[in-house]
């Protein structure tokens, strides 16, 4: 086995934030395979009726596992917030102007037009800092192929905001199409955010992964695809198959990171699936705050680490 | 692994409280996150826009374009539709909702089996549910209420000797329905009475009926540029499966259409997924005129936000560079 266990020599100064983020983590994938996924599908069920009330069970679970989600996300956006130093002031200035807005807007105090497009900035200052920032130069390639997939979703969604100042902006459908194909190639060069080596258990979940999203997109493309554009905001218009490769490759990436004891930037590559891709709430939004800033604070641990631990660092960018 | 724990008091006391805060919004139905799909504003109007979908109350109001995507993975061709443009105001109590999309055929006669209609569907979460229902005909917790629109019902019955011209058919001297059978048995669509939309009610598939009380309205146009359907109907109504609606509240709602010169009929749609209606309590910009001030404020303050977030970027890249 090729893979390199890290001990991080400053290790126990990032365990807090890491179990909080992967709380936050556990918490919003389990909605999501519960409410997102499970309370959608659950209508092939043959006698379903006859079933109601273990459904009705689940069904609450998932929703209870909602709220726990949003009552964690604001103690560790505070931390991750409080984690970037001076030279994270960009990342922290996009966390605070997310946190603002989001709780403005959950008050009424902020209108779609306001909320929209500072969320749109805040995510998109996230994904530039971090992916220009990033220790590894590769590494940088899905951090920018997600922002760039984000913005133009969100940008999407957000232009008819604008008729609020009785002002008439709308980008054209192919934007959507844009947005697919950046969240595909993000979702593909995920393995980059590992670090290079073999590693079987990781190969073999990738594999499994892929089959099984296979399976599902051949069995039924109908739900499949409606799916991908609920939970993740992607539309379906590739062929079944590529979003098949992008699941393994995204299950690829995470249990190599998790094996690598990078829990924090696993923790975030997770946060980013589960908030997806483009403007759908303040919650799943939050998510894909909490997510970048997960991974850009998980790498520059990593790298602390690296360095400590006497690692030739990789060139920056 | 407690002994681990016992090492990140904080985290634990964090995530403990985390858990009972969660038990709490639960139970209190308190959701502190604020949708961010597409929506469209439902305004109020000072006059009654009818059912005129030309009437000029709509050419004061913003459209909203929202993309579909074909529903029929499985289908060869699918939904056809790329997007609609849809409008929505209320007046004293009742509301209406425009919906206009591009198609240059109409297909409004089904009298032979190869021929199917155009149609138009919005889809509400039935009154009295609590969870975001599915947009696939619901789901067991959460039921939905679809206003279905058609335009062979919107055009009436018509006359099969106008497409069998050579058809010799019997005389029957009575107007009642018992040699009608479809209409005896209860077909809606055999029913020229109730005119061009169905309020259906659905929980999973295979369970869409029709609803007791029809009381949506609707009428559609034609013209070169496609058509152009509005859907009307009270805030209030008496059975539960219907949608409930108010000033000051939110809706979730999703859009099908259908073109029948595609051959698209059932699952075989251009569907969207869910956006949000915001019906509001303030009177729509009915002058024509811009909010000039509200525009210039709206348009400073991204300016000093994006700016600020540029520059600190700049700030940060540089410190990081030192």
């Amino acid at each position: 086995m090729a893979v390199t266990m890290r001990r991080s020599s400053n290790e126990s100064s990032w365990s807090d934030l890491s179990l909080l983020v992967g709380g936050l983590a556990v918490a919003s994938a389990i909605e999501l395979a519960i409410l997102r996924t499970f309370t959608r599908t659950a209508i092939h069920i043959p006698a379903l009726n006859s079933l109601q009330e273990p459904y009705a069970v689940v069904s609450r679970g998932g929703r209870y596992a909602y709220f726990v989600a949003i009552a964690l996300m604001v103690p560790a956006l505070a931390m991750l917030a409080l984690r970037f130093g001076r030279q994270g002031i960009a990342a922290t200035f996009a966390i605070l102007l997310f946190a603002v807005v989001a709780t403005g807007a959950a008050t009424g105090l902020v209108d779609r037009l306001l909320l929209d497009w500072a969320t749109l900035i805040a995510v998109v200052t996230l994904a530039t800092a971090l992916a220009s920032s990033s220790p590894r130069r590769l590494a940088s390639i899905p951090i920018a192929s997600f922002g760039i997939a984000f913005a133009l979703s969100g940008a999407f969604t957000a232009a008819p905001d604008f008729a609020e100042v009785d002002i008439t902006f709308e980008l054209p459908a192919r934007v959507l199409d844009g947005a697919e194909i950046f969240g595909i190639a993000f979702a593909l060069s995920t393995p980059l955010l590992a670090s290079r080596g073999k590693d079987r258990a990781a190969r073999w979940a990738g594999a499994a992964v892929a089959l099984l999203a296979l399976a599902f997109f051949l069995g039924n493309g109908s739900t499949s695809r409606f799916l991908l554009l609920w939970n993740v905001g992607l539309s379906g218009i590739l062929p079944g198959f590529a979003y098949a490769v992008a699941a393994g490759a995204l299950a690829f990436a995470f249990v190599r990171l998790v094996r690598a004891g990078r829990g924090l930037e696993a923790a975030g590559l997770a946060l980013l699936i589960t908030g997806g891709i483009g403007l759908h709430s303040t919650y799943q939004s939050g998510l894909v705050v909490a997510g970048l800033a997960a991974l850009s604070v998980g790498m520059l641990s990593t790298r602390r680490a690296d360095a400590a631990d006497g690692l030739p660092a990789e060139p920056a960018v | 692994m407690l002994h681990r724990l016992a090492n990140h008091r904080r985290a634990v006391v964090v995530l403990v409280a985390a858990l009972a805060v969660g038990g709490l919004l639960q139970l209190t139905n308190t959701n502190p996150a604020v949708s961010q799909s597409q929506y469209i504003n439902a305004y109020e109007v000072s006059e009654s826009p009818g059912m005129d979908p030309d009437a000029g109350v709509w050419s004061k109001i913003g459209s909203v374009s929202i993309p579909l995507t074909a529903q029929a993975g499985q289908y060869i061709a699918g939904g056809s539709v790329t997007a609609v443009k849809a409008q929505a105001v209320h007046h004293e109590g009742r509301l209406y909702v425009r919906v206009s999309w591009s198609d240059s055929t109409k297909d409004e006669a089904t009298l032979r089996a190869q021929d199917f209609s155009d149609a138009v569907a919005l889809e509400f979460p039935a009154s009295g549910e609590t969870a975001v229902p599915a947009i696939c005909m619901g789901q067991a917790d959460a039921a939905v209420n679809i206003w279905h629109w058609r335009a062979d019902s919107n055009a009436g019955l018509k006359d099969p000797n106008q497409v069998y011209t050579s058809a010799q058919i019997d005389g029957y001297p009575y107007t009642d329905s018992l040699f009608y059978t479809a209409r005896e048995a209860g077909n809606p669509f055999a029913n020229p009475d109730l005119g061009a939309v169905q309020s259906l009610y659905s929980r999973a598939f295979g369970e869409l009926t029709t609803l007791a009380n029809q009381d949506v309205q609707g009428m559609g146009k034609h013209t070169a540029d496609g058509w152009s359907v509005v859907f009307a109907r009270d805030f209030a109504s008496i059975n539960p499966g219907h949608a409930s609606f108010a000033a000051s509240t939110t809706v979730d709602m999703a859009f099908a259409v259908w073109d029948g010169d595609k051959d698209e009929r059932n699952g075989r749609k251009a569907v969207s997924q869910l956006v949000t209606m915001n019906i509001g309590a303030a009177d729509a910009f009915e002058d024509g005129g811009s909010n000039l001030s509200i525009m210039l404020i709206a348009g400073a303050l991204l300016l000093v936000v994006a700016g600020l977030g540029a520059g600190l970027a700049v700030y940060g890249y540089r410190e990081k560079g030192r």
